[in-house]
């Protein structure tokens, strides 16, 4: 088949398949349902080529076609987590479980490290100017330093916030947290908006693609 | 003033499918009109911009193309910006996914670009391809890299790749640039920061829990969504391939504004519209797909 056939059937099964998809918009229909079992079926099929080619082709059946023959206790080994289906035999996948267990433990404790205490370090702040940091900088590091307090106290469940200044500091809290929310909410509606831009943009190319 | 509060009540049951057309048509019409849009560049993209300036001559950029079909919208132009002005500056870099879709099409990208400014595959860029499990892998590649990729998308071993002379780890190349639309950005925080430049890309959605890391110098830069890649496009004045100062995140720009403010206005009238519904004493109205 020639490429630019190709092209052309590409690009109109894209069109196609984006106006199916958002026409559920309008109603859930038939056309929209076939599409989007198509688009599950073609995904999975896709995971399982990549997954063969990228990872169980060259690390494991490559290496045993050329001789490394232990590669072959590989599969035998991971099929004991199917042990846990045959109640006598369940203990067998406990052996693989605790193995993996200690590695994600291992991974996570220096995972931790590395990505919360430098953040620790961070939160000590200037809040007085010098020659250095500018008022302008002192006031942002007070609204940090204010919003990480009374955030911190809002999540302090420990004790009851009896007193009022803690009760005020975790009200703060909760506020400053109302606003995070509305930006998260507002950079939400962009990543949704920017998807959608995409495929507009896409069906409003297609007629130039079409007949270039 | 009756009337008008009626009216107000009957905003509220606005067909949603005249919801959908109105959002259509405000991001479709600048797709076609543009609007006069200029963006401010935020810190967090100046200061990309400036540690790849800082960079050494030569050095290899890895660009993790972590992001799929799903987050094209976003993550393309994230990824073509930052790649455009990588090929500008004669920086070499590598490709590599730890999304399965995120390799061929980050090459996809590649390709295009190299093809604008005249750049070959193995000599000014490769691809390492997609690497599953990716948290082993990444850990790997910082002890041994070579080693981890073997080869590259085309088969090559990447050891005789000219690209590759002097890389042995994770820990020789100048910069990662990690391009995500799923939750890997923190994997590279917890395994690459502090022994390597780290930058990252990623969906608006996940932009504000990012912020943290930048000022704590976690990560060199910032490109937060499609209004990043914009930013980026206009600091480094980015002209597609005939030569329009307009890439894809300044040319949608002017769509997700309108959106934007629709979106704001909708907002207004919805609580207008319940304000005068609790002043007239009206039922509220059924809850879509709960009629009858």
């Amino acid at each position: 088949m020639e490429l630019r056939t190709v092209e052309l059937l590409v690009t109109l099964t894209g069109a196609l398949a984006t106006i199916a998809i958002l026409s559920v918009v309008f109603k859930e229909n038939a056309l929209y349902r076939f599409f989007e079992h198509l688009f599950i079926g073609i995904a999975a099929g896709y995971g399982v080529v990549v997954t063969w080619n990228d990872a169980l082709g060259p690390n494991w059946y490559q290496p045993l076609r050329e001789g490394q023959w232990y590669w072959v206790f590989a599969p035998l080994l991971a099929l004991l987590f199917y042990s846990v289906f045959f109640p006598k035999y369940a203990w067998l996948s406990r052996f693989l479980i605790s193995v993996l267990f200690g590695l994600g433990a291992g991974q996570v404790f220096r995972g931790f490290s590395t990505q919360v205490f430098p953040q620790v370090t961070s939160s000590f702040v200037p809040l007085w100017p010098s020659a250095a940091v500018s008022w302008g900088q002192v006031f942002s590091n007070l609204v940090f330093v204010v919003t990480l307090v009374s955030v911190m106290a809002y999540f302090f469940f420990s004790f009851r916030h009896g007193h009022k200044a803690v009760a005020g500091t975790a009200q703060l809290g909760r506020w400053l947290l109302m606003i995070a929310f509305g930006a998260i909410f507002g950079s939400t509606v962009m990543g949704r908006f920017s998807l959608l831009i995409d495929r507009i943009q896409f069906l409003l190319d297609v007629p130039g693609l079409l007949f270039k | 003033m009756d009337s008008l509060l009626r009216f107000l009540v009957r905003l509220r049951q606005i067909d949603r499918r005249v919801i959908a057309a109105l959002t259509l048509l405000c991001l479709a019409v600048p797709l076609k009109v543009p609007l006069p849009l200029k963006m401010v560049p935020l810190p967090a993209t100046k200061k990309l911009k400036t540690t790849i300036d800082e960079l050494p001559p030569g050095k290899l950029v890895v660009i993790t193309c972590d992001w799929e079909a799903g987050t094209k919208g976003e993550c393309e132009p994230l990824t073509t910006t930052v790649m455009d002005y990588l090929m500008r500056q004669n920086r070499p870099f590598a490709i590599v996914s730890f999304a399965q879709q995120g390799a061929k099409l980050g090459q996809q990208v590649a390709f295009k670009l190299a093809a604008k400014h005249q750049k070959e595959y193995g000599r000014d860029w490769i691809n390492w391809g997609y690497k599953p499990n990716y948290d082993k892998t990444l850990l790997a590649m910082m002890t041994d890299l070579p080693g981890t990729i073997k080869e590259d998308i085309n088969g090559t071993p990447v050891a005789q790749l000219t690209l590759m002379q002097g890389v042995r780890t994770l820990k020789d190349v100048g910069m990662l640039y990690n391009v995500a639309g799923s939750g890997l950005l923190d994997m590279y925080i917890q395994f690459c920061s502090g022994d390597i430049t780290l930058a990252q890309a990623c969906t608006a959605v996940m932009g504000p829990e990012r912020y943290p890391y930048l000022q704590s110098g976690q990560i060199k830069g910032l490109l937060v969504g499609l209004g990043g890649a914009a930013q980026f496009e206009q600091l480094t004045e980015f002209k597609d391939e005939f030569g329009n100062p307009r890439g894809k995140g300044l040319q949608r720009m002017g769509s997700q504004s309108l959106g934007h403010l629709l979106v704001m206005f909708l907002i207004v009238i919805g609580n207008l519209a319940v304000w005068a519904e609790k002043r007239v004493g009206a039922a509220p109205p059924p809850v879509a797909g709960e009629e009858g």
